[in-house]
């Protein structure tokens, strides 16, 4: 078997007691993504929406519930990775954390806190197949535990 | 002329607003959205890229998020640039 293996790169939470982490690796087309215990905070903005902001990576969600802004955060950073590894080639440009003044305020709400983990596989070789795949698997750890 | 309101001039107290409204003020502010499907929307204005979900309303938060990201003066999304009169979910 030939060594095709060409890009690793390795992400850990820069939060403090935050035990995020994320890998992305690249083969030619092919990506792999896995990100593990990112802590993502969720708010009431107004009377009908809900809003999610990640405390370990920039990214940020909305929607009408605490479940349906987490589904859309899911889809969405899902749909954003894909984007990003088409455009760009790799995902730099989200494994930031968010600034300070985008997520401090809303720990002082009365938020619930969320971790999650997922994995994906892109290959833009061939868009039928990763398209006909359930590539996507998603697990909450600790779904909505309330924050300390 | 669109002023902010006196006691909200960085509008984090404003709210939701229709989605149509959010997709039309990035719109005219030169930020480029496919429809993926459903409401999946990929918005993107040079290296910034941000596929999101919006129902129906779209909240204050976020929608500060995305004057930020996009370097859109909040106003431009609550007040009507043509007449100034402020735009509201209702």
């Amino acid at each position: 078997m030939n060594k095709i293996l060409n890009h690793i790169r390795q992400w850990a939470s820069e939060i403090a007691g935050g035990s995020g982490s994320a890998v992305h690796i690249r083969a030619g087309n092919r990506h792999a993504v896995a990100i593990a215990s990112m802590r993502v905070i969720i708010v009431q903005d107004g009377l009908n929406t809900w809003f999610a902001q990640s405390l370990d990576i920039d990214y940020a969600s909305n929607g009408s519930s605490i479940e349906d802004t987490q589904r859309n955060f899911e889809t969405g950073l899902s749909s954003t990775i894909k984007a990003h590894l088409e455009r760009f080639g790799n995902i730099d440009r989200i494994m930031k954390s968010p600034p300070l003044e985008d997520w401090i305020p809303l720990v002082s709400r009365n938020g619930d806190e969320f971790e999650f983990s997922m994995s994906e596989a892109h290959d833009f070789n061939d868009k039928i197949l990763v398209e006909n795949l359930p590539y996507r698997s998603i697990s909450y750890i600790e779904p909505l535990r309330k924050a300390a | 002329m669109r002023l902010p309101d006196k006691n909200d001039p960085g509008g984090d107290k404003e709210s939701e607003l229709p989605c149509n409204i959010v997709l039309q003020t990035l719109r005219d502010n030169g930020v480029s959205i496919h429809h993926l499907g459903s409401e999946l929307y990929l918005l993107s204005q040079g290296d910034e890229v941000t596929s999101q979900v919006f129902g129906e309303l779209i909240g204050g938060l976020m929608i500060r998020r995305l004057s930020k990201k996009f370097a859109i003066h909040i106003v431009e999304f609550y007040y009507d640039p043509i007449t100034g009169t402020r735009r509201s979910a209702n």
